[in-house]
């Protein structure tokens, strides 16, 4: 059962309610433009918060038409990617994914796909892979784990979003995660939240597996992760990385060439 | 200056246009009604503006007597909303700002985007949650993009609303601890049109040199607002406004309004107050 609307969302909410397709496209699109505010909030709140905060009041019925709107002016600005301002797009995407509207999804993916499209979007690449993430459900995992191969700035946000709808296929990623600053920062934020959510009897062998990831990666990297765990209680005990393990066999190689004769050095040196 | 005497200060024509305008607001819903009793209680202004902005609503009578005048009423009002006494007495006073987490996270990826943070909404939310009570100097390498772009992000958006501990000595925080939940935040600083049940973000902060504090005027909290703003009639004295709170039992808290500025003043560590 929906809440009573607050007194001051009703005469928005009656608005909303008495609209059309077309006009709440027409409305929708002066809304992200900031060229009208017909909903109850302050400056601070237009558009996104406003729409957001009145739309749990709607009828399903708008609700639903609220959606297409919304739908087909994400279709309309990948048209015209630049008749719209940077700002209208930001509202947009965050509608289309706080109020989940599904079938956005499909229209935003072909930004990601085609590299044309992909390069035009430019600043705002980031937001884009945000409302997806929102959007994203377990069928969208196979997506998220080629977005590192793909799209190798985002391999945390991938990251982040596996831990969501595919926790098994969050633990691969981390095995081949890029190591760059950005990744791994992503990675960090969200790491101790998803120990957090294994049960107590699963925490040991996820954690082993985080360490052997960890391990791949360079020392700066190591250290980023590394950190991101003790501060929620989690101790892991880092296996040597491959440069370490590579010194190790360099030097128990030595001691064992020493044992077979004296002389022997290492590495060999050949007359 | 009273809004009494400002009125009686315009021509004959525009001092009925005016009455008309009121008596037409008087009849509406709630919302109106407000507005125009807020009107007749302004004393927020120390000089001959409010006689100017008076002089413009009448002027504009027709169009601000439709059913909702939004725009006509904050386009007349620009000039307005800024016009209060200075608050000089409260310059230095540390000013707080809650602003609903969901919001403010939306205003703040665009500057985490730039410095290549690339994260979830859900994970901007979750770490702004974790620098609930977090030291800067002792919080993480993989945070400090999240603090910078804190002090990058404009602390709101047209006339800011600030409130402060009305006696002002040094470091005093504007926000009481333990930090009080959402509701409490959201009812004592009559936040009326936010939604119940969603966490707030709490800045402390000081203003700039450059930025004087102001008396908030009718116009300050735009259309919408005048349900829940309630001018001071003693504003001339006291130089600052009161909060109306939402609820009984809770203390009206003062406040002021300034211009749009950065987050470059906020005090670390910022505090969660949770629904």
């Amino acid at each position: 059962m929906k809440k009573e609307i607050p007194e001051s969302y009703k005469p928005g909410v009656d608005r909303i309610e008495g609209m059309n397709e077309a006009a709440l496209l027409a409305w929708l699109e002066a809304e992200l433009r900031e060229q009208t505010h017909i909903l109850a909030g302050k400056t601070e709140d237009y558009p996104v918060q406003a729409i957001v905060s009145h739309h749990a009041y709607l009828s399903i019925a708008a609700q639903k038409r609220v959606g297409h709107a919304l739908e087909a002016l994400v279709l309309e600005w990948r048209r015209n990617v630049k008749d719209w301002p940077e700002t209208a797009i930001r509202a947009l995407l965050s509608l289309v994914a706080e109020l989940r509207v599904e079938g956005a999804k499909s229209k935003l993916l072909p930004l990601v796909s085609a590299r044309t499209a992909w390069d035009r979007i430019g600043a705002l690449q980031p937001a884009v892979f945000r409302a997806l993430a929102t959007l994203s459900l377990n069928a969208d995992r196979g997506f998220w784990s080629k977005v590192p191969n793909q799209h190798p700035e985002f391999a945390g946000m991938a990251f982040q979003v596996l831990t969501r709808i595919s926790a098994e296929d969050a633990l691969q990623l981390l095995s081949h995660l890029p190591d760059n600053d950005m990744a791994v920062g992503s990675v960090a934020r969200k790491l101790p939240d998803f120990v957090s959510q294994f049960e107590p009897d699963q925490k040991a062998d996820v954690l082993k597996h985080i360490a052997g990831a960890i391990a791949m990666l360079s020392e700066k990297s190591a250290a980023m992760l590394k950190l991101a765990l003790p501060k929620a209680g989690f101790e892991i005990t880092l296996p040597p990385s491959p440069q370490k393990r590579m010194k190790l066999f360099s030097q128990q190689i030595a001691s064992s060439a020493k044992l077979v004769r004296r002389d022997n050095r290492s590495p060999l040196e050949y007359a | 200056m009273p809004f009494n005497t400002a009125k009686a200060n315009l021509t004959t024509a525009n001092q009925a246009a005016l009455g008309s305008l009121l008596s037409v607001w008087a009849a509406g819903d709630n919302l109106t009604k407000q507005a125009a009793t807020n009107l007749q209680n302004e004393h927020g202004s120390a000089d001959r503006r409010l006689e100017d902005y008076l002089d413009k609503l009448a002027k504009n009578s027709p169009r601000l007597s439709a059913t909702s005048p939004k725009s006509e009423f904050e386009q007349v009002g620009k000039s307005f909303t800024l016009a209060g006494h200075e608050a000089t007495p409260f310059k230095g006073a540390i000013l707080g700002r809650a602003m609903l987490l969901d919001n403010y996270a939306r205003y703040l990826s665009p500057k985490l985007d730039a410095f290549g943070y690339r994260d979830t909404e859900e994970e901007i939310r979750a770490t702004i949650r974790k620098m609930d009570n977090e030291n800067e100097a002792a919080a993480p390498t993989y945070l400090e993009g999240y603090f910078r772009a804190i002090r990058e992000t404009p602390l709101g958006k047209g006339a800011v609303f600030a409130t402060f501990a009305k006696t002002v000595t040094a470091g005093q925080r504007p926000w009481p601890l333990p930090t009080p939940d959402a509701n409490t935040i959201r009812s004592t600083i009559a936040l009326g049109e936010d939604p119940e049940d969603q966490d707030y973000i709490l800045f402390a902060y000081r203003l700039p040199n450059s930025v004087v504090p102001l008396v908030p005027t009718t116009a300050s909290p735009g259309w919408f607002y005048q349900r829940w703003f309630r001018p001071n009639t003693n504003a001339a004295i006291d130089l600052h406004g009161w909060t109306a709170p939402l609820k009984s039992g809770l203390t009206p808290q003062p406040e002021i309004v300034h211009e749009e500025i950065p987050g470059a003043t906020v005090f670390f560590p910022i505090h969660i107050a949770t629904a």
